[in-house]
């Protein structure tokens, strides 16, 4: 008697990529790339012909989405850059947890656990007090590049 | 392929079995299969949750209410399926006492689509701390099946601790069922776990028979340098409401949780 094979595919997604390419030039300012293998939003982009024979060269300020950090980062316009895919979903809050961790209810009617409290003090004292009073709280998970982070709060209400 | 050793686990089984019988109880008692992980640190690493259906219901008299709306009420009356509509819920005004009663009275809950929605504001999180959050159940599929299913249904989700317990069987089944429904178990949680399983290299492996003094037998697998600990317990379940069993099984309880604590 043979041992039974079970096997479980535990990829969310089929393995997409993570980013895809994009012409420098015609990343713009509000705009996502990644800067050291981190996905920033564009905040300053600036073009700039370097002499007589050289090509033009974009100088891009971005802000790591999770971090807050600024990276800067100089391409030349005609290259390829990486764009990273960023989503964001909205769940429900449940629960927080002791350890610092919330339990959100999905769009499929599951719970959600992975995440933790935002480390942005604003915003994790807005959703302590409000998950304290009671509050129906909603809140929007940015995801990209394999990493997920609560980046804003709504108080939906009673309805 | 499987790291788990087919002739261990039987022989696991068959000794469970094999103790049940010996200390014969007047209930059927539950196997439950823990899990402890190691180099695993729950702050730093991603946590999971997964749920897979077993080929063999491990608790068929699991007590499962329905949080419905009216057609899933009609449905749970018919079936004989223990039911609580949203008006009944606002009763409860997010009274955290009741919302822990109930979810002491049941196993498991069921909820329509737009029930579940509602349940964070009507009931708070007082269901999901008692890990009994309910499953979605929609108009498609027929609340029999559906409750089936969720009997058939193991949980493995990472919190805090590194340890794990799910039911997989009891002493009423054959002890082929309870091999799959093993197999089955471990299995998934090691594709939860993938990138941890693949830095297991094959080890020799050595067995710890213990028994607990309040009977309970206690059969562990240990792999050397393996990273998921994997003990099948044979722990006791009340079937008939009785004093004296009920007693026993709560003894039965803290004695385990005392043996867990010292494996840390």
């Amino acid at each position: 008697m043979s041992d039974e094979e079970h096997h479980f595919e535990s990829k969310a997604d089929a393995g997409a990529s993570k980013t895809f390419p994009q012409q420098a030039g015609t990343i713009r300012k509000n705009g996502y790339i990644v800067i050291k293998n981190r996905p920033c939003k564009v905040v300053e982009v600036s073009t700039s012909k370097t002499g007589k024979h050289g090509h033009a060269k974009c100088h891009f300020v971005a802000i790591d989405i999770f971090t807050g950090k600024k990276l800067e980062d100089i391409v030349p316009s005609s290259h390829n850059c990486d764009v990273p895919h960023v989503n964001r979903i909205d769940y429900q809050l449940i629960d927080i947890s002791e350890d610092g961790f919330v339990s959100l209810l999905t769009e499929t009617g599951g719970t959600k656990d992975d995440l933790r409290l935002p480390t942005d003090e604003n915003l994790l004292s807005q959703i302590k007090d409000g998950f304290a009073e009671g509050k129906d709280l909603v809140v929007s998970v940015m995801s990209s590049m394999g990493e997920e982070q609560i980046c804003a709060l709504k108080d939906i209400g009673p309805k | 392929m499987s790291k788990l050793q087919s002739d261990a686990l039987r022989e696991a089984i068959s000794g469970i079995m094999a103790d049940s019988k010996e200390k014969n109880r007047k209930f059927v008692e539950t196997i439950e299969l823990q899990i402890g992980l190691k180099n695993y640190d729950p702050q730093k690493d991603k946590r999971f949750s997964g749920s897979v259906k077993l080929p063999h219901i491990p608790r068929p008299k699991m007590k499962i209410c329905m949080l419905g709306d009216a057609q899933h009420v009609e449905e749970a009356e018919k079936i004989g399926l223990d039911w609580m509509d949203v008006e009944a819920l606002k009763k409860l005004n997010k009274n955290k006492k009741l919302v822990k009663k109930l979810a002491k009275k049941y196993h498991a809950f069921l909820a329509s689509e737009a029930v579940i929605k509602q349940i964070p504001r009507l009931l708070g999180p007082g269901l999901n701390k008692a890990g009994k959050f309910p499953t979605l159940v929609t108009h498609q599929e027929t609340l029999e099946s559906k409750v089936n299913e969720s009997k058939a249904m193991v949980k493995f989700q990472l919190k805090k601790v590194l340890c794990m317990g799910v039911a997989v069987g009891n002493v009423s089944m054959e002890e082929k069922q309870i091999f799959q429904n093993v197999q089955l178990s471990v299995n998934f949680l090691v594709s939860l776990l993938k990138k941890n399983w693949q830095n297991v290299s094959s080890s020799p492996h050595s067995i710890f028979l213990k028994l607990i003094a309040s009977g309970a037998f206690f059969f562990i697998v240990l792999f050397l340098k393996l990273y998921v600990l994997v003990a099948v317990l044979c722990l006791s379940r009340m079937i008939y409401e009785w004093l004296l069993v009920l007693y026993k099984n709560l003894s039965y309880y803290n004695n385990s949780l005392q043996y867990q604590a010292g494996m840390d």
